[in-house]
């Protein structure tokens, strides 16, 4: 959703409706999307004009502890048919005695206050109905849920609606607090786009003479760009690269040999050459031969000019 | 399917801790690792990033009790969570006995819980294995974190199977509960090792009319 006015005008027990229906399905999911048209349509019409759906159409995330705040109070009933393992002899275990141990120690010390015994979950499931304080105008036949809702403006948050009021039955009313208009999932953290990004590399260095594929990974695993075919199976190998060229470059600094450049790995059908720098690796399969010391030289520059793209990039990948 | 070895009287579980990445898999290994005496156990095999996050597995071996004539050995595995690791979780899931499934439970990670747990699904069933049939338990990790779910919806969310298992509220972090999952887990694998030793048993002592014979469950023998 796009903001199209001023939201701060929009008051704080402002409300928006769905149905039930629009949402119960979507709960065992661990998140509740309203499409944009949809939620468009369900603001009040005095409002309506100050959020317009935006081209790229990203449905509109609802926040979930607003939603379930919000839902009538059966809507997270367990089946009815479910079988708890009854178990008749209890092991002595090394593990159940530093269980033991453990509980006495926790319950010893007070400051840590949230977690409970273990529940064995025979007993039937609880299911918390939100305090009812429901807002004026609604009325508690109609099965509706309420959830309170406008999209924020600042983006690039993906919250939507802040749930003010309570459900009825049937219908999810969220207050028009002014929260987020769904912006696209994976926002792209840098705002102006590197001018040199992992796909561009990965085309250059397969250019290169000697070069068959490529990839490009993080040092914490994460493959962020690559046309390596997958039946090759070079996901692992290219995982670990960025471990063995560290604890190797901290060697070579020992030696007279110089800085560490690559790392060329010799497989019966190919070799494959890692390079890396910063906080990335650069893995090139060869097309069966050797790399000329040119295509080498060249593969580390993109390396490095790769590296300075995504330098400040790195902590926005991490929790994917 | 454990390994039983009849000519050293040994019977080997693996476990396998698997969930979303950063949830705490390798968090419970570390402290369980901890608090095991070393002669109990061998040391933690752990391939991680500088940034904590797992390449491939962890492996914990430790030496448990004795039962039925037989010392009981546990693995420790856990998974990397990291979506694009399949291959490897796959890999490790292989001959599991028993899973930890570990959830994150902090709001924004309800999906992720959501779709590792269906993840966990579809990789037992490329080897032909169910949830049904294999013993596990929930954990709801990071409960000491002020941005947290309540613990019906993640039951609801993760437990709203015809099997309903047991689940732990843990703080991995400081250790609560870690051992009270580890336990529970191990119990029903004890359990059904018990039982399948005393079927196997009765099936050798030959089944009666009209009493059930219970068929043992697939296992790896090492004569």
């Amino acid at each position: 959703m796009q903001v199209a006015g001023d939201v701060e005008s929009v008051p704080a027990e402002a409300k928006i409706s769905f149905q039930i229906s629009a949402i119960a399905p979507q709960l065992a999911s661990g998140k509740v999307v309203i499409p944009p048209k949809d939620f468009h349509a369900a603001l009040p019409e005095q409002y309506r004009a100050l959020f317009l759906p935006d081209a790229v159409e990203a449905p509109v995330q609802l926040s979930l502890p607003d939603v379930l705040a919000n839902l009538p109070g059966d809507s997270l009933r367990m089946r009815d048919d479910q079988e708890v393992f009854a178990q008749d002899e209890i092991f002595e275990t090394p593990f159940l005695a530093k269980a033991k141990e453990d509980a006495e120690r926790f319950t010893q010390s007070p400051e840590v206050t949230r977690p409970a015994a273990p529940r064995p979950v025979a007993e039937a499931p609880k299911v918390e109905t939100p305090k009812a304080e429901l807002p004026t105008g609604v009325k508690a036949e109609a099965p509706k849920v309420t959830v309170s809702a406008l999209p924020k403006v600042e983006p690039p948050k993906v919250e939507a609606a802040r749930v003010q009021a309570p459900a009825s039955v049937n219908h999810l009313d969220i207050s028009i607090m002014p929260t987020t208009a769904a912006p696209a999932r994976a926002a792209k953290p840098a705002e102006e786009g590197p001018k040199f990004d992992a796909k561009a590399a990965i085309a250059q260095a397969c250019a290169l003479a000697g070069v068959s594929s490529c990839s490009v990974i993080f040092t914490d695993g994460l493959i962020i760009a690559g046309n390596i075919p997958d039946d090759m199976h070079m996901e692992g190998l290219s995982a670990v690269a960025p471990t063995m060229l560290k604890k190797l470059e901290k060697h070579m600094c020992e030696t007279q040999l110089g800085p560490l450049t690559c790392l060329t790995v010799h497989g019966e059908k190919s070799p494959v050459t890692f390079f890396s720098a910063g906080n990335l690796c650069l893995t090139a399969v060869h097309n069966g031969t050797e790399l000329s010391a040119e295509s080498r030289r060249e593969l580390s520059r993109i390396t490095q000019e790769l590296s300075r793209t995504y330098s400040q990039l790195e902590a926005a990948h991490v929790n994917h | 399917m454990s390994i039983i070895n009849y000519a050293s009287r040994e019977i080997q579980f693996k476990i396998v801790y698997y969930g979303p990445a950063l949830c705490g898999k390798t968090t419970n290994l570390g402290y369980i690792h901890q608090r095991i005496n070393p002669q109990n156990r061998g040391d933690l095999v752990s391939l991680a990033t500088a940034a904590d996050r797992t390449l491939f597995f962890d492996f914990l071996p430790l030496n448990a009790l004795v039962i039925k004539g037989f010392v009981t050995k546990f693995q420790l595995y856990t998974v990397p969570g990291q979506v694009i690791y399949n291959a490897t979780r796959q890999l490790v899931l292989r001959s599991v006995d028993g899973i930890v499934f570990v959830a994150d439970s902090q709001w924004e990670k309800m999906e992720e819980n959501v779709e590792s747990f269906k993840n966990l699904e579809d990789n037992l069933a490329k080897q032909n294995m169910s949830l049904d049939d294999l013993p596990y338990v929930l954990q709801y990790n990071k409960r000491d974190l002020p941005n947290v779910a309540p613990v019906n919806y993640l039951d609801y969310v993760l437990n709203n199977r015809k099997k309903r298992v047991q689940s732990f509220e843990v703080v991995s972090s400081t250790g609560q509960n870690v051992f009270a999952t580890l336990n529970a887990v191990s119990q029903i694998l004890l359990h059904k090792f018990s039982k399948q030793s005393d079927a196997n048993r009765a099936g050798a002592a030959g089944v009666k009319p009209g009493q059930t014979h219970v068929a043992p469950q697939p296992q790896r023998i090492v004569a």
